[in-house]
């Protein structure tokens, strides 16, 4: 099986969704290849997951403020904070076949490629169902999957920077848990990239391309113009409407 | 009336139940960093609660919702129907 890798991107948030979901429907008749893709978000923005409530996750008015978008996700899992700067997110999309068939063994599956991208920059890190990535015991990838038309979706997050604060600012969480505490409790849970090693944000992309890459039989290509035309007509109408993003 | 839980499942996600009531459960709506495959599958055990009298108890619930994801096929991550079923009598009780 050929893969086609898409180079590091940078995207908004409806497009990032949009298109995940436009290459899973090619995928699934049988137009697109198996895809493997990375990308940034510009502008920064929040993504939650399929079963949240936007209203109860997002401080949706501090987002607008800060220029901050934000998307509900067809994927399970908690709320994301994209910051443009502060991560590298990758999607993996492939017939279901090509993967362990239980859950928690195909995410284990994918996230030994980011643990061992992580593992070539000096950084030990081991796969911790039901979804996360730890180093040093802290989370530093999120990852969630769905499956739909025999087609297997996982998306996940390596954290490179943390903007602890920014966070908290557009995550809605009752002020009164917004203490040096809390915030120094996240810092002790969570860590990135940029805490252990100077590589660049882009060198880190080059460093999972390549663990995402090694063993496999690939191509790096670009969308179809179906692909390209069908994630427009999903950004305009599902991702970056009301009716899906506040539909909990 | 209405109320809502969180509820952190045991070596699972955080569920969220908001729900209205009288006699029978009016409204209901489960919440949360879970996973559900297929994802619309969540509505349909929302539906099947829903009409579900209030002094159902937890293996009754339960029970239910077990039934429901065995028949369609439902995988639940993160989430079983036994929490789902001990939330739902803890938004209940008030």
């Amino acid at each position: 099986m050929r893969w086609r890798f898409i180079e590091l991107e940078t995207r908004d948030a409806c497009f990032n969704m949009a298109i995940d979901q436009a290459v899973m429907e090619g995928v699934a008749n049988g137009l697109s290849e198996p895809t493997i893709r990375f990308y940034r978000w510009l502008p920064s923005a929040v993504s939650i997951g399929r079963f949240q409530s936007m209203k109860d996750e997002v401080d949706i008015s501090r987002c607008n403020e800060l220029g901050v978008s934000y998307v509900r996700r067809i994927t399970g899992g908690g709320a994301v904070y994209h910051d443009y700067e502060g991560e590298v997110t990758y999607s993996v999309i492939a017939p279901e076949g090509c993967f362990p068939k239980g859950i928690r063994e195909s995410y284990a599956f994918i996230c030994s490629w980011v643990v061992s991208g992580l593992s070539n920059i000096g950084i030990k890190a081991e796969f911790v169902p039901i979804n996360d990535i730890i180093a040093d015991k802290k989370k530093i990838s999120g990852n969630a999957q769905t499956r739909r038309l025999g087609v297997l979706l996982q998306h996940g997050t390596v954290l490179y920077n943390l903007e602890t604060a920014k966070m908290f600012s557009l995550l809605k969480i009752s002020k009164e848990k917004i203490s040096d505490k809390l915030i120094k409790s996240v810092e002790e849970r969570v860590t990135c990239v940029s805490r252990y090693s100077n590589i660049t944000q882009e060198g880190l992309y080059k460093e999972l391309m390549g663990s995402f890459a090694d063993g496999k039989d690939y191509h790096v290509g670009s969308y179809t113009e179906t692909e390209s035309k069908r994630a427009g007509e999903l950004a305009r109408t599902v991702y970056g409407s009301d009716g899906w993003n506040f539909s909990r | 009336m209405e109320n809502s839980v969180k509820y952190k499942v045991p070596g699972g996600k955080l569920l969220i139940v908001k729900a209205a009531w009288n006699d029978r459960i009016t409204k209901l709506e489960l919440l949360g960093d879970f996973f559900v495959h297929p994802e619309e599958a969540l509505n349909g055990i929302e539906g099947l609660l829903v009409g579900v009298k209030v002094n159902v108890d937890e293996a009754g619930l339960s029970g239910m919702i077990q039934q429901f994801v065995e028949q369609n096929n439902v995988t639940l991550v993160g989430l079983t129907p036994e929490a789902i079923a001990r939330a739902v009598r803890m938004v209940v009780k008030g």
